[in-house]
């Protein structure tokens, strides 16, 4: 009996308190509920209006299968959408609800969730920005300026308008134009309207611009950070000259690397053979040379693309090393005669006997390009100097092998014979080797004829 | 009648549970940078008070001693949520002003207070009267606050903008501590008009404190003993 007054009855009595005050609760939460429910739908309409102000009422549509969007409604009056879109800002989601009147103009913007630094990338949600979006419609979007300094977070609320738009084109049924509208094909080419994608080994990809030239598309690692190479595409015109650079598909920095993306300094390749004559864009250093690698690369192939075209076998009198490396390479004085040698990019043959021969070997980026090596040998069979362009190689490691300090270790070596390869280079050494081996065979081919 | 009558008025200034038994600050020095806040939360906490103040003293001989206060807090709990669901409900500037601080009335010292200290000891209809007066007591005090904070602090008095004193506001007393100065000052502008019968200036010992009848510790001699 003591027991139940000690223990029972107290966990009764409070048991049956707490029963009723639940009853007490629900029935307050019955009263009150739809008077809420009504309260934050009328919230929510508000919140709404401030990005669609003709909208009145909303009502949610079907997102699924939209890509990137948080929520979408339609005005009940059919004033126009409002789409909630979500996209990467610097400090994680960021939410942009995005109002879009009937006429396909947007209304009015607004940040909703996001996290990003508080001064810097926050401006975005200011009115100063929002507001710049105001009577844009779906193809203007990219042409809003982004804040100096939050350019990262304006790039993300621009994309979540575009989210925005794309999803209003599936909802309202109505077409939109798409961020990839701009074709690097047509802004080397802006004239020729179709382009006829052929193959051409050692290009990612390769179309026929009409009468107007080529275009090849090459791979290229630009900013060492960035998770996908460039797709550079390089425009060449039927005399060999480049005839336009763009870049595709790429990752670079915006503000940084992006810089060496724009046509005010990737028009200065129009009209070049060569990467050479090209300054590197200070702060974008390495998307510059990534471009110029791609447009090497792109060269080498224009001799045998031209020539195939033309129908005629002597495509190879020009290549992109030849240029630069016989300016190094000393050749003896003398008549200089150009003559046709198999296997090697380009021979030519001296006075005095001796040849300079320009020849190719397959690196550690032999899918990207070669190596190309320039050597003159003397009339007896003895190297008498040879210098490497290795600028497809990595930076700082097979670049090595265009140092002195191992093109000096070649002279003075006749045919089967190789100085030691730099140690970590292994692959750019043996390319060298290899071209220099082509170099012999064609010196030799040329004696005996 | 003389009785019931001080039972009433004894919250309001002599045992005013803010600015003399210090309890419930938290709400005081939180919502009071605004006289409407202030009053609506005095109001929330008045409602709860009179209401968890009868209940407890009808069911004072129901609730066994060992559970008593977690009956109170169910109790008064489910004081709490439905005045937080008719403010949503109907009120709903004052529910968003309020914020956090109402769900937390449940756990304000006073209400849970004046259960302990007065409402399981006397009749139903004196915790009523109890509870209008510490509710009024409660309500005044948070209402002198946030005026003056409001007209000082922001140089408006229930929204409404004050002339010159609109362009020239000391901010810091709209603020946590402004809060404190106000909080501070009143205290001090009550003890010197009440000629500190209000708060005892000399004697700090346990007879002295004004939660003193419902302390627990002070039958045992004293706190902390």
């Amino acid at each position: 009996m003591k027991a139940v007054k000690e223990f029972v009855v107290p966990a009764a009595v409070l048991t049956v308190i707490c029963i009723v005050v639940s009853a007490a609760l629900a029935g307050t939460y019955e009263l009150t509920e739809p008077v809420i429910e009504a309260a934050k739908k009328a919230e929510a309409d508000a919140a709404r209006a401030v990005v669609l102000p003709e909208g009145d009422s909303f009502s949610e549509l079907d997102i699924s299968g939209l890509e990137n969007i948080v929520d979408a409604y339609s005005a009940n009056n059919g004033a126009g959408y409002v789409i909630t879109a979500v996209s990467k800002g610097y400090g994680g989601d960021m939410q942009v609800m995005v109002g879009i009147g009937s006429d396909g103009a947007i209304t009015g913007t607004q940040l909703l969730s996001n996290s990003e630094t508080q001064g810097i990338g926050s401006k975005v949600g200011e009115d100063s920005f929002t507001s710049t979006f105001v009577g844009v419609d779906s193809a203007g979007v990219d042409g809003v300026a982004t804040i100096s300094g939050a350019t990262v977070s304006s790039t993300a609320f621009k994309t979540a308008v575009t989210s925005a738009f794309q999803a209003y084109g599936e909802l309202a049924g109505v077409e939109v134009a798409t961020p990839e509208a701009v074709d690097p094909k047509t802004v080397i080419f802006p004239d020729v309207a179709e382009f006829e994608e052929i193959t051409v080994d050692g290009a990612k990809m390769a179309y026929k611009a009409a009468d107007a030239g080529y275009i090849l598309v090459m791979e290229s690692q630009g900013f060492s950070g960035a998770k996908i190479p460039m797709e550079v595409y390089v425009g060449v015109a039927p005399d060999g000259t480049i005839a336009g650079v763009a870049v595709g598909e790429n990752e670079e920095t915006p503000g940084y690397g992006s810089k060496a993306l724009e046509q005010s300094y990737l028009s200065a390749y129009i009209g070049q053979t060569s990467p050479d004559n090209i300054d590197n864009i200070s702060g974008a250093t390495e998307t510059s040379v990534g471009i110029k690698k791609a447009v090497r690369a792109a060269m080498e192939l224009v001799p045998g693309l031209l020539g195939d075209a033309s129908a005629s076998a002597e495509g190879s009198a020009e290549t992109p090393a030849e240029g630069e490396e016989s300016v190094e390479t000393m050749a003896p004085a003398g008549e200089d005669v150009e003559i046709q040698a198999a296997g090697v990019e380009s021979a030519i043959l001296h006075s005095d006997g001796s040849m300079t021969i320009t020849a190719a070997g397959a690196g550690y980026r032999a899918a990207v390009g070669n190596v190309y090596v320039t050597v003159t040998i003397t009339a007896d069979g003895v190297i008498d100097s040879l210098s490497v362009d290795a600028s497809i190689e990595t930076e700082g490691v097979g670049s090595l092998a265009e140092e002195a300090s191992y093109t000096d270790s070649w002279v003075g070596l006749s045919e089967g014979e190789a100085p030691a390869a730099i140690s970590g280079a292994t692959v750019t050494s043996n390319a060298v080797s290899e071209a220099v081996a082509k170099a012999f065979a064609a010196f030799n081919a040329s004696k005996g004829a | 009648m003389n009785n019931k009558l001080k039972i009433l008025t004894n919250g309001i200034i002599k045992e005013n549970p803010v600015l003399v038994l210090v309890l419930g600050t938290c709400p005081a020095l939180a919502v009071t940078n605004n006289t409407i806040n202030g009053v609506g939360m005095g109001i929330a906490a008045t409602f709860v008070l009179i209401c968890s103040n009868m209940v407890i003293s009808l069911l004072k001989k129901t609730i066994p001693d060992k559970v008593r206060i977690p009956c109170y807090i169910v109790v008064i709990a489910g004081f709490v949520t439905v005045v937080e669901l008719l403010l949503e409900a109907y009120m709903k500037s004052l529910y968003d002003a309020l914020g956090i601080f109402l769900p937390l009335i449940v756990v304000n010292c006073i209400i849970l207070g004046r259960a302990e200290m007065f409402a399981n000891k006397n009749s139903v209809f004196d915790s009523m009267l109890d509870g209008i007066g510490m509710g009024l007591g409660f309500t005044l005090a948070l209402f002198i606050m946030g005026s003056i904070r409001e007209i000082l602090g922001v140089g408006t008095f229930c929204n409404i903008p004050i002339p010159w004193l609109a362009d020239n506001p000391i901010s810091i007393l709209a603020q946590a501590p402004g809060g404190f100065f106000v909080y501070g000052f009143i205290i001090a502008m009550l003890n010197k008009v009440s000629h500190g019968k209000a708060v005892k200036r000399k004697s700090f010992d346990c007879e002295s404190c004004p939660s003193h009848a419902g302390c627990s510790g002070a039958m045992k001699g004293g706190c902390g003993r």
